[in-house]
Parts: C-alpha cells; sequence; structure tokens
C-alpha cells in the first residue's frame, strides 16, 4: 500500500549515474524497498519476491546504458522490469501450477457454481491472495500497481504500456475476474495463474 | 456502445468498492531485508563495474582508430569470403575485434607459454578478477626472473643476481592486463598504423585461424585468434624497425584452465638477498628537478653511461638499484663502453614501465651498439629523481 520512491530527484542523479557507481547506488536504495514491495505483492513470498528484486536491478545494470529516461520514468521503468521478471517468474510455474490444478479438480471432481462457494474477501484475505494469483499475470500487474503500489492510471499505463482507456478497461475487467474466482471460490494453481485468464 | 461502457464503469465502481477495503486487510509482512538489500548492493557494484568496463571497450572500439581500421580490415574479409562456396562461409562467420574484446571478458584464468627475445622460455600464469578485468594473481618464470603477485603482496626473484625484490602490493605491469591486451594495443595507434585481419591455414594443424596484423610506430603484432572461441591462441611481438627482432611471443595460450595448487605461492630461496624498495628509495638515481621527463631521462641515461666509462661502479648502482655495485663491476668489467655515440629521442613503447632512451654506445671490443634503456621518472615528497630499472629488447649492432 505504500511507494517510499521519490522521483523528483532522478533527474540529477541519473545523469550522474552513468557514470559514477556511488550514484547508481543511490539510486537503488531509494528504489529498493518498492521495487521489492512490488513484487512481494504480486508474488506473496518474501523469498521469491528478494529473488525477484535482485533479477530486476541487475537487469536494471545491464541495461541502463541505454536508459536515457529521467525523474518519473526511472521508476517506471524499474516497475516495468518488475513487471516482466515476475510475469516472466509465473509463466515458468504455469506448467507446474496446472498440473496441481488438475490434480486438485480431479480430488475434489467437482466444477465451482457461484452460489455454493461465495467468499467474502474481507472475511479470508488468504482467499483473495489466492484469487489473484489465478488472474493472468498482466490483471495481477495492474491490480497490484494500483491497490498495492497506488499508482495512478496513467503511471500504469507508463509501466505497462497502452493507455489510459485501456488500463481502465482493463482494471474493470481483472477485477470483474477476481470477483467471479472468489465467487468460484477458485484458488487452484498457486502461484502460476489459471490458463484460461491467458 | 455507449450503455455497454456504462454499465462497465458502475459494474467497475462496484468492484473497487468491494475490493479497496479487502486489500487493505491483506497482512503479509512486505518489510524489505536490510541483509538482502546490502548483498544485492554490492552484487550490483560489481555489476556495475563490468557494464562500464564493457561499455568503455564498446566505446573504444567504437571511436578509436581501431574500429576505423578494423571496420575497413573486416569490409576486406567479408569481400574475400563472398567468392567462398556458401558451406565454407557459413562455417567461417564474419569476424569482428570486438567479439574478441568481448570473449575475454569471460576469461577466469590464462596459462601462457611462450619466448622472450632472447628466446628463453616464459611461462605466465594469471587468474583474472571478474569486477576489474584485471589479474589480481599471477605467476610469471622466465629465464631471469620468477615473479608471483598477489593483492597482499608481491616477490620478483631475480635470478642472476640471486635478488629477492618484495612490495606489498600487487605488481602493476602490463603483465596484469591481459584482458585489457586489445585496448593496450589500440592506444599505441596513429594515423600512420595500418592493420588487417585474414584467415591462415595453420602448417601443422591445418586449422584455420584470424590473423589479425597490426604494424605500428614501434611494434609490429600479430595475433592468432580461434574462430570457434574468438579467443587469441597465440601472440606474436617484433620491433617494428626492420630488424624483425622478436619481442615476446606467446606460442600456446590456454583459458580457464584449472589452477595448478600452490602456483602463486613462493618461497624464498636460502641465502637470497632481500630488498624491498629499491626503485622508489629517493637515495638511488639521480635527481632531475626543473627538467622535463624526456630531459631527465636522457640527462640519467648519460650519467649512466659516463659513469660505466669512468668505472664509477658505486654509481651506476645507484642508478641501477636492482644490483649492486659489485654486481655491474663483475658483468661489465671485460669490455666495458668507451664512448657514448648518441643518444636517441626517448619514447614510450606498449608493455614497457618507463621512457625508452635509445643509446649508441662504442665498447672495448669495438662493437658499436644501440642500448635501450627503461628510464622511470619518480617523485619523493615533489622531489623529482630517475632511475634505470633494466634495458629493453636485444641490443642491436651498429655496423
Amino acid at each position: 500500500m505504500r511507494n517510499n520512491s521519490d522521483p523528483k530527484n532522478d533527474g540529477q542523479l541519473i545523469k550522474q549515474a552513468h557514470s559514477s557507481p556511488e550514484a547508481f547506488a543511490k539510486l537503488y536504495r531509494r528504489h529498493y524497498d518498492a521495487i521489492f514491495r512490488y513484487c512481494a505483492h504480486r508474488l506473496f513470498d518474501r523469498h521469491l519476491a528478494e529473488d525477484v528484486t535482485s533479477t530486476v536491478f541487475l537487469t536494471a545494470v545491464k541495461n541502463f546504458r541505454r536508459f536515457k529516461g529521467a525523474e518519473i520514468q526511472f521508476r517506471n521503468w524499474l516497475y516495468r522490469i518488475a513487471t516482466n521478471a515476475v510475469n516472466l517468474h509465473l509463466r515458468k510455474n504455469i506448467r507446474r501450477a496446472n498440473l496441481l490444478k488438475m490434480a486438485a479438480e480431479k480430488a475434489h471432481n467437482s466444477d465451482c457454481t457461484y452460489s455454493e462457494h461465495k467468499i467474502d474477501p474481507r472475511a479470508n484475505p488468504a482467499a483473495l491472495k489466492e484469487a489473484l494469483l489465478t488472474l493472468r499475470p498482466r490483471y495481477q500487474a495492474i491490480i497490484t500497481l494500483r491497490y498495492f503500489e497506488n499508482l495512478k492510471l496513467t503511471e500504469i499505463a507508463q509501466v505497462l504500456g497502452g493507455s489510459n482507456g485501456t488500463v481502465r478497461s482493463q482494471l474493470s475487467r481483472a477485477l470483474a475476474r477476481l470477483r467471479k474466482a472468489l465467487d468460484c471460490g477458485a484458488a487452484v494453481g498457486r502461484p502460476g495463474g489459471n490458463t484460461n485468464e491467458r | 456502445m455507449r450503455l455497454s461502457a456504462g454499465r462497465e464503469v458502475i459494474q467497475m465502481n462496484d468492484n473497487q468498492a468491494y475490493f479497496e477495503n479487502s486489500f487493505r486487510q491483506i497482512r503479509f509482512d512486505d518489510s524489505p531485508d536490510p541483509n538482502h538489500r546490502d548483498q544485492l548492493e554490492q552484487q550490483l557494484f560489481a555489476a556495475y563495474t563490468k557494464q562500464t568496463h564493457k561499455a568503455a571497450i564498446r566505446n573504444l572500439v567504437a571511436n578509436s582508430k581501431i574500429a576505423k581500421l578494423a571496420i575497413a580490415a573486416v569490409l576486406v574479409l567479408a569481400v574475400a569470403l563472398s567468392v567462398i562456396p556458401m558451406l565454407e562461409r557459413s562455417a567461417t562467420p564474419a569476424y569482428a575485434i570486438e567479439q574478441t574484446i568481448e570473449a575475454l571478458n569471460d576469461v577466469m584464468t590464462a596459462h601462457i607459454v611462450g619466448k622472450d627475445w632472447n628466446g628463453n622460455h616464459i611461462e605466465f600464469w594469471c587468474s583474472i578478477n571478474p569486477n576489474t578485468g584485471l589479474s589480481d594473481h599471477i605467476y610469471a618464470e622466465t629465464a631471469e626472473f620468477n615473479i608471483a603477485s598477489a593483492p597482499h603482496g608481491s616477490c620478483v626473484w631475480d635470478k642472476q643476481g640471486n635478488v629477492m625484490r618484495l612490495t606489498n602490493r600487487v605488481l602493476a605491469t602490463n603483465a596484469m592486463r591481459f584482458q585489457h591486451i586489445f585496448e593496450d594495443l589500440a592506444e599505441g595507434l596513429d594515423e600512420k598504423s595500418s592493420i588487417s585481419i585474414s584467415k591462415q591455414k595453420d602448417a601443422d594443424s591445418e586449422r584455420e585461424f584470424i590473423v589479425i596484423k597490426a604494424l605500428t610506430k614501434s611494434q609490429e603484432f600479430e595475433i592468432f585468434v580461434d574462430p570457434d572461441t574468438k579467443l587469441p591462441t597465440s601472440l606474436h611481438f617484433y620491433r617494428a624497425d626492420n630488424t624483425e627482432q622478436v619481442l615476446k611471443t606467446a606460442e600456446h595460450i590456454n583459458y580457464n584452465e584449472a589452477l595448478p595448487e600452490g602456483v602463486f605461492d613462493f618461497e624464498v630461496p636460502e641465502s637470497c638477498f632481500e630488498n624491498h624498495t629499491p626503485l622508489s628509495d629517493p637515495n638511488n638515481g639521480v635527481k632531475v628537478a626543473g627538467l622535463s621527463q624526456e630531459e631527465a631521462s636522457m640527462k640519467t641515461a648519460a650519467e649512466y653511461w659516463n659513469a660505466m666509462i669512468k668505472s664509477d661502479w658505486e654509481y651506476v648502482g645507484r642508478l641501477r638499484p636492482l644490483y649492486s655495485a659489485e654486481h655491474w663491476k663483475s658483468r661489465h668489467s671485460k669490455n666495458p663502453p668507451v664512448e657514448l655515440v648518441d643518444i636517441g629521442q626517448p619514447y614510450v613503447e606498449r608493455g614497457c614501465s618507463g621512457l625508452l632512451v635509445p643509446c649508441i654506445v662504442k665498447f672495448t671490443n669495438g662493437k658499436v651498439l644501440q642500448v635501450r634503456l627503461v628510464v622511470q621518472y619518480r617523485e619523493n615528497d615533489g622531489d623529482p629523481f630517475c632511475v634505470i630499472p633494466a634495458t629493453w629488447g636485444k641490443n642491436i649492432e651498429i655496423k
């Protein structure tokens, strides 16, 4: 729910960071917490979040030479790298998730019906977490950036690419599917996401 | 469409209200771990250094004369390849020097076997620090010296004088810059330099190599590159003054071999004389206040030869303090110099740890030789002085 990185002064620092490792370290320290939290909120696993955060910043170092933006663009750039890294991680786990899902379906041998399995997310945050993880990665990213990182729709559009309208529409669909997933009690397939959503 | 959009907005507002509080209620420990943050910072620092190094290489290659010359050379190679049948062309893809520079970046150890300018065997091991691209440990064995060097200290055993020189730091020689060989070679290029890249078949192994040849003001070098790994397999350096004198060859280079156990350890031989900092001792050398480095180097060379001619071995020992006065006396008393004929303009040559001063000297046996002295310019509390650590290359007889 927080976003501690302050992109206001990044412009000068970014210029310096192209030639000074100390300046890059300052940038890193300024944005580490926000990126870690974003990864943690996407994955709901501290250790995975640390691994992905490491990947994010190492990728940033590798490609920093090509980064020509300033200030807020740097933060959004990091979020974009983080989104790609988390999505990649989730995709890698889809196969395992699908097997788990099939096993679970066989065990319960039942289809969900909305009326029978409704869950109140306010009463069951764990179910909400699991339901979030069943959404397709882009929807997860939009929800996390909006509700956990408190980014505006315009900022989310910059991070993920696309227009404000597209992001608004995708957020709407993401929430609808999340509600449907909760109503269905379908928190299977963690942490890979549900292939039906892809 | 409007109706549908309106419905979507209503539904979204409804869902937002439904979820906003729920998201806030998710309890999850999202506080970053300072240990992970610090560890990652160290990794990033190393990655940043390596990346900057790579970028510097790219800039160097892109901006330097070597790039323009190499691009021309690659074009020539590409044209040559285009007349070769398709099958063969695909087996030997176009080559650019940058590929070798990149390949060298991944080298962790190098084992080099070669010869010095007297044809004596040289063997050299180094391990390379991936963060700096510099060798942090080396072991070198030549006919004259055994050298072991590590970040905490270095020792050079001079076999001839049985003198061990010790320092408390890593040796700052060009041997430590194996990964940077192309950058250093590029430094020596000027507008009169030429470079060519061609393919050549090794007569013994029948293997084909990419051969980079360059001619600079003072050196000519040939580098044989493995077309598969893009790494140099042998290096040959010659003097570029029609003497065809070999400066150094690295006939076999092996990469990322397991280091022999204890290769960087070194024991001080018994009865060896330990000498700690002879070159930086301000009591040695000649004072050169007020002179430019070139003038100072020429003055030092002149004083050195005049001291030899006068058999002033004490002074010779101070000017060349790596050996004692007695050593110089026994080494030169049979055929001492009798006349300093000329001192040429000092110049810089790749791999040499000082200015090179070419001196033409007549010896007692009537022979006139060109001897190149290495002169180092040093300062002690702002007081400059020069010392002579060595001569450079084989002496050339002037007829």
